[in-house]
């Protein structure tokens, strides 16, 4: 971190948004064009630039908190990556609408960190994990080219090449703004719970609505085997999609008690997990006595592909980047421009 | 040693290894040099049946075999085009540049299938519908039903992200796709997982085997539904028509399967039923249609009005800016069908539900009928349409797909494009919450092949251009092969140098289906 930088990086973005606390230069830019110039700098000078690194140039987008379009046609909201969860939940809700269930604990990340760095918490039964709402992007890769994928409920156009850089990190490419799809805040809601002779019998219960094609607001169960069920949408789909629970769950020898939110599992375990297990291995993973008493959210896995259970000690850290990904890392990043997996992302920088 | 004679050695060496599976014969290389591509049976029309014939088809029949073929062909840079049924209709599998032809129908394993977890995992060459036979036989399906499920595979569908007619309800094949064994170019063998960060299975699915093979693939599987309560509703307009189908997928309904066809698909559609004795439903009239334009076809008007029609499509704009002046005033409307199934007690609260909201946005409910109609007769089109190409006719589809915002300015952008061309209607599928796609169908007719070829590259130029000034998609479950190559820039701008990089990491000898999807 040398007085060059600081010159450039003020010329770039104004000198009242550049700061150097020492170990690195931290740079508040204002548009994505701004960005990409701070990643040319960043390139001349040899430094790694990414949202929060602990060294080189770090970016903190917080001037980079707006809503750009709500399509309420469409159900769409396009929004740079650096506005707070809150924020953006704050203006749907005026409007009727809603990200859907994210945790308490989400509330203050940004949508970029939403997109780069998902955690299995933020995924839902509905919609499975949050990237699968992402509908297009808007991104800077290494070498400072500036791309925007094009948004249709779905294509048939080759490779998703945005998934090279949703759940990347930022270590591929630097998320600037994204379109994300949201719901509309249904007519009726509906909660119900059952206590299911095990553990074991409540998962295969919830695993049996989502098969038979329930598609819940949120879904849990706990250790201790009690079903949790929250659906809405219209009515007689919400009764229908009780009964069908209820009758699943009498069936595995369940008794209907009375509803109350399951206990999370606590932000300080959820953070630093990023791997989520399949069912079918959780279910003998669930058994062993060491998880017994965790609260477990079965956030399905037909609509993202994967099954997916937010299990707070399922796995200890991210997983290392399949060869794929290194791959493509020194194809598209080859002098190191952008953070090396699992990134000098701290969370405290992604918040920013 | 020459590239030619490397190549040659190379086929050698193959033969040699899969005694019995390997072909060089020139009846099998004319039949893999063509796929459904309309472009090639225009050609074909005019005499010229294989322009670029592989140099041998090889049959393996394990992942490790694909990866072997792989690795000797990226050392003899000889080009590979993977291969399913050859039912894909953007000449997506055609040897441009020669080399081999890897068919995988040979790997037809459903490998396993987990009912209570629903999902199967199965391998990439198996055909549609004895995929989903296997899987009604345990009482599950997979749910997706393509036209073509009787002519086109597995892997086929995973390479081009295919749509079956039931995706409003279980999703596009990307959406069902769990978990992959794939070879890249270098003959390496990867496993992806659906859902990791990054998501790498949602780069290879729609690669259409530009970066390497997809051999297997475990999907999510569904029971076999318990009830179907599919009906027909009545639109005065396409608007109020589209508008009702937004309603519905945002209020969180999810119909199986939901086609609202534009006035003139259902007039045509409404001329059916004069005809019981012919077989009905709104894709049989299309044949029936279409067969109108062929001479000595079983046209149902007299030859005279068979030439008239013959002659309008010449001049196509006359019957289009007919259709659109007079057919909306006419007795019926735009037909819209709407079915939900799956568990009896949800099918039937969300059809409750829907009819209630049909109603609501001003539809007539002209019951079960027209539903039972479509769900007997939805295959019927795709197999009958090549005796359109004998006469010098084409016809061919064209699915673009948007946001609910852009729906009809791209409904009407691509009909103006297209209709001093082709003849051209259209109806409205695969719905989602944020958008739907339109499936046009457009056909004309050239003087002699030459000219039909060169209208026929017109028509999509200047309705994939229109497409794309609107911000729409170019295509939402056909994929691009050749056909729509050229567009690819357009499309994906600056992220193509994704496509590239991963083109340049998987396949650093260029030899996977090389010179299609604009790469």
């Amino acid at each position: 971190v040398t007085a060059l930088y600081a010159d450039r990086l003020a010329h770039a973005v104004g000198a009242q948004h550049v700061a150097d606390d020492g170990a690195r230069v931290v740079v508040r830019p204002g548009a994505p064009a701004e960005i990409a110039d701070v990643v040319r700098i960043a390139a001349e000078l040899g430094a790694v630039v990414g949202v929060g690194v602990a060294s080189g140039i770090a970016l903190d987008l917080s001037r980079m908190c707006n809503v750009l379009h709500l399509d309420e046609t469409s159900l769409l909201v396009s929004a740079q990556a650096g506005i707070p969860v809150e924020k953006l939940e704050a203006q749907l809700g005026d409007r009727g609408l809603t990200l859907g269930p994210l945790p308490p604990s989400s509330r203050a990340r940004t949508l970029g960190a939403l997109l780069a760095a998902p955690r299995p918490s933020e995924a839902s039964p509905r919609v499975g994990r949050f990237v699968a709402a992402c509908a297009g992007i808007a991104a800077i890769l290494p070498d400072g080219i500036e791309l925007t994928t094009r948004v249709a409920p779905r294509k048939a156009t080759g490779p998703d090449l945005m998934h090279a850089v949703l759940g990347a990190r930022g270590t591929l490419g630097l998320i600037t703004s994204a379109t994300v799809r949201v719901q509309r805040r249904q007519e009726a809601r509906l909660d119900a719970a059952w206590k299911l002779p095990s553990l074991a019998a409540a998962l295969a219960t919830a695993r049996a609505l989502l098969v038979r094609g329930g598609r819940p607001l949120d879904l849990a169960v706990s250790g201790a085997g009690v079903l949790s069920l929250s659906v809405d949408g219209p009515a007689p789909l919400c009764d229908a999609e009780r009964g069908l629970a209820d009758e699943l769950a009498h069936a595995a020898g369940g008794q209907p008690v009375p509803h109350a939110p399951l206990p999370r599992v606590p932000p300080s375990l959820t953070a630093p997990f990023e791997r989520a297990l399949p069912i079918e291995t959780l279910e003998s993973q669930v058994l062993a006595p060491a998880l017994l008493g965790e609260a477990l959210r079965v956030v399905g896995w037909h609509v993202a592909g994967a099954a997916l259970v937010d299990i707070g000690r399922a796995a200890a850290g991210p997983p290392p980047p399949s060869p794929l990904v290194q791959l493509l890392k020194r194809r598209l990043d080859p002098d190191h421009r952008f953070p090396a997996w699992p990134g000098e992302t701290s969370e405290t920088g992604a918040r920013a | 040693m020459s590239p030619v004679a490397a190549r040659s050695a190379l086929i050698e060496e193959l033969g040699r290894a899969y005694p019995g599976r390997v072909s060089t014969t020139p009846p099998d290389r004319v039949a893999y040099a063509r796929d459904l591509w309309p472009r090639g049976l225009i050609a074909l029309a005019g005499g010229n049946p294989a322009p670029h014939p592989p140099d041998a088809i090889v049959w393996p029949t394990s992942t490790e075999e694909v990866a072997a073929i792989v690795r000797a062909a990226a050392r003899t840079a000889t080009p590979i085009v993977p291969f399913g049924a050859g039912s894909g209709v953007c000449g997506g599998t055609l040897p441009i540049k020669g080399g081999l032809v890897v068919d995988l129908k040979r790997m037809r394993d459903v490998v396993a299938i987990d009912a209570g977890a629903g999902s199967a995992t199965v391998e990439a060459g198996i055909l549609g519908d004895h995929l989903e036979h296997e899987l009604n036989r345990r009482g599950l399906t997979l749910g997706h039903f393509p036209s073509s499920i009787m002519c086109s595979t597995f892997g086929g569908w995973l390479a081009a992200r295919s749509a079956g007619q039931l995706s409003t309800r279980y999703g596009k094949i990307e959406d069902m796709a769990r978990r992959l064994t794939f070879v890249d170019g270098r003959g390496d063998v990867h496993q992806l997982e659906g859902g990791a960060s990054p998501d790498l299975m949602q780069l290879v699915i729609g690669s259409e085997g530009t970066l390497g093979i997809i051999t297997r693939a475990t999907v999510t599987v569904r029971p076999l539904p318990e009830l179907r309560r599919y009906r027909g509703w009545s639109f005065p307009r396409v608007a109020a028509g589209c508008e009702a189908i937004r309603r519905l997928l945002q209020r969180g309904l999810r119909p199986a399967c939901v086609r609202l066809y534009d006035e003139l698909d259902s007039f045509l559609h409404r001329g059916e039923k004069d005809h019981a004795a012919t077989a009905s439903g709104p894709e049989a009239t299309l044949e029936q249609y279409l067969s109108m334009l062929t001479p000595g076809g079983k046209g149902v008007l007299d030859d005279w009005k068979r030439r008239a029609i013959g002659a309008a499509l010449m001049r196509p704009e006359l019957v289009n800016r007919l259709a659109s002046t007079v057919l909306p005033y006419t007795q019926g409307g735009c037909l819209l069908i709407v079915g939900f199934e799956g568990d009896r007690r949800l099918a039937e609260a969300e059809a409750q539900a829907a009819t209630v909201e049909l109603e609501r946005a001003g539809g007539r409910d002209l019951g079960e009928g027209p539903g039972r109609r479509w769900l007997e007769h939805r295959y019927a089109v795709s197999f009958r349409m090549s005796k359109v190409f004998d006469a010098g006719a084409f016809v061919d589809t064209m699915e673009v797909a948007t946001t609910w915002d852009k729906l009809l300015e791209l409904y009407r952008a691509v009909r103006q494009a297209v209709s001093p061309l082709a003849f051209i209607m259209a109806h409205f599928s695969h719905a989602y919450a944020d958008g739907c796609s339109i499936y046009f169908t457009f056909a004309a007719r050239g003087n002699g092949p030459a000219d039909a070829a060169r209208r026929y590259d017109e028509i999509w130029r200047v309705g994939l251009s229109a497409a794309a000034r609107v911000g729409a998609t170019i295509s939402h479950h056909h994929g691009v092969g050749l056909s729509k190559a050229p567009f690819m820039p357009e499309e994906h701008g600056q992220a193509m140098a994704i496509y590239h990089a991963l083109k340049d990491v998987l396949d650093p000898a260029g030899i996977m289906n090389p010179g299609t999807m604009g790469l």
